[in-house]
């Protein structure tokens, strides 16, 4: 019984704004017209006319090209950090909802201290810490969102463990291992797409605050973020440095969302209507 | 009855559940139960809900350990073991739960499921080889071979019953505990599935402990019967025993309820 859901209109523009954003990004080294480090001083500042679609920066880079390449680091990023934290979320919360207990116990414990932690003051933390650079910035990327994903694995995985099926591969001779892992894994993918895709689009806005700030990705990387900062000293002459950025990020971020919300809703349907009469 | 002759004994079983936080609550699920079963016989254990006859074939199955008492398999201890004996001696004893539609892996085609316990005990060397177990399984119980790339919530819960037995009869297993396994399917089903069952006892050498609350499938089945209320077992003896000359006024109720 399959029931076909009409999907909205808003739905699919926000599918082809993200395929138009992910394609641009890694096409850009094809699409962009001009170098994005090739300096120009002579040309500064320019405003946006047929040469410059977008305008050149305060050192003469092509607007255009830099807002193409701005995407590709932070997108690959923000999906190494929500898969990093994925995968640790759902191993720490499979084996709490599954052995409970006092391994839950400590686990819960654990988890409710990171779930207490400001997001964005961790994250500089750790920055500061560390230096700035990638590889701290996806450490706290990983320590501020694991948390999200073995919260809820760990509740779905106790709702799964009470099905009279696992006790009947228990009595057929299971071990742990192979209930975790072949049985219990596959009945939460749905679940878990849905807060991937939800965390995707916070990781997104993480890494561009970030390096916004000077501690994610450094200039003179071309990405939204680092764009953003460096446009603060001259967006009164040149409101196009900040604004260009601006907009992709807020594009970005919405068709996410928008996506991940349709998604939910296509697939909580499903999981509601399990049983057939 | 002498030892030998006896496939399973269940030596002062007792289980008790703690319940609630500061004001413990605790409840003798199972309280001091033995009983034994001969090779190849029936035995059936009838009782009202609650009595505490699913949490007795729990812990036969080593799925929850008891309080006290011991579980014997042909004159070896089995309570609380582990690891590669515990793997043999699932293989020798199965067990049939109330919820079909619910005892298979809802993301798992039929055949997957099926096949699972094989690969599990290295039986069979390729999946030809079970695969063709599993069609004769199938054959034996009247089962479709269209039903393989089925899902469970595809199937009805009779098919989904006679789908689980056969997965436990690819271990081979000597005695199978059923735990109320037709109590919800209905009428028609039921007799057929218990049917079959009773077939298999004759053609595979099955031994069978039933757990049932219904007296009228227990009679029918077994020729011994153990009569429990609220965790103890209050009385056994033979299918005519019991219906003729109850001895416990419980009893006497019980039959009544259902004869009468």
């Amino acid at each position: 019984m399959k029931r076909k859901k009409k999907i909205k209109l808003g739905t699919w523009a926000a599918g082809v704004l993200l395929a138009a954003i992910l394609l641009m990004s890694l096409l850009a080294p094809v699409l962009a017209p001009y170098d994005p480090y090739q300096l120009d001083m002579r040309n500064a500042l320019a405003a946006p006319d047929s040469v410059h679609l977008l305008g050149t920066d305060a050192i003469g880079r092509d607007l255009l090209s830099r807002v193409m390449y701005g995407g590709r680091q932070s997108l690959l990023l923000a999906a190494a950090a929500t898969s990093l934290s994925m995968a640790l979320g759902c191993v720490i919360g499979i084996v709490a909802g599954y052995f409970g207990g006092k391994a839950d116990l400590v686990i819960t414990a654990v988890s409710n201290i990171f779930q207490g932690l400001p997001g964005m003051t961790m994250m500089i933390a750790i920055a500061g810490l560390m230096g700035p650079g990638v590889s701290s910035m996806l450490l706290a990327l990983v320590i501020t969102s694991w948390v999200s994903f073995s919260r809820l694995v760990r509740g779905e995985v106790m709702k799964i463990k009470q099905e009279y099926f696992v006790e009947g591969l228990k009595g057929l001779g299971a071990g742990d291992l192979r209930i975790m892992a072949v049985h219990i894994a596959p009945n939460l993918m749905g679940s878990i797409l849905i807060i991937f895709a939800t965390r995707i689009a916070s990781s997104v806005i993480s890494v561009a605050s970030l390096s916004f700030l000077g501690l994610g990705l450094q200039p003179p990387t071309p990405d939204w973020g680092v764009m953003i900062n460096d446009a603060r000293a001259h967006f009164r002459q040149a409101p196009m440095l900040a604004i260009a950025p601006g907009v992709m990020i807020v594009l970005l971020s919405l068709s996410v969302n928008v996506l991940a919300d349709a998604l939910r809703d296509k697939l909580d349907v499903r999981m509601d209507s399990v049983k057939e009469d | 009855m002498n030892q030998s002759h006896e496939l399973l004994r269940a030596d002062h079983l007792c289980k008790s559940f703690t319940r609630g936080v500061i004001r413990k609550n605790r409840v003798d699920a199972v309280a001091d139960v033995s009983f034994a079963i001969p090779r190849g016989e029936a035995l059936g254990i009838a009782g009202n809900s609650g009595c505490g006859k699913s949490t007795i074939a729990r812990m036969l199955m080593g799925l929850i350990p008891p309080d006290r008492g011991e579980v014997w398999l042909e004159g070896r201890e089995i309570t609380g073991i582990t690891g590669k004996e515990a793997q043999q001696f699932h293989r020798e004893m199965q067990i049939i739960f109330q919820h079909p539609e619910s005892s298979l892996d809802p993301g798992k085609k039929i055949l997957a499921s099926v096949m699972e316990p094989m690969v599990i005990h290295h039986i069979g060397r390729d999946r030809e080889e079970r695969m063709e177990k599993i069609g004769s399984l199938f054959e034996l119980l009247g089962l479709s071979e269209g039903l393989y790339g089925r899902y469970p919530h595809q199937i009805s819960g009779g098919e989904a019953q006679r789908i689980i037995i056969a997965r436990a009869l690819t271990l081979e297993p000597r005695l199978l505990i059923l735990d109320e396994p037709t109590s919800m399917l209905d009428v028609s089903i039921q007799a057929h599935i218990m049917n079959l069952l009773k077939e298999l006892q004759t053609t595979l050498g099955l031994t069978y402990l039933l757990i049932s609350h219904d007296l009228e499938v227990l009679c029918w089945f077994c020729s011994r019967i153990c009569v429990m209320n609220q965790g103890k077992l209050i009385e056994s003896g033979t299918r005519e025993q019991i219906l003729n000359e109850p001895r416990e006024p419980f009893t006497r109720e019980l039959v009544e309820s259902f004869f009468l």
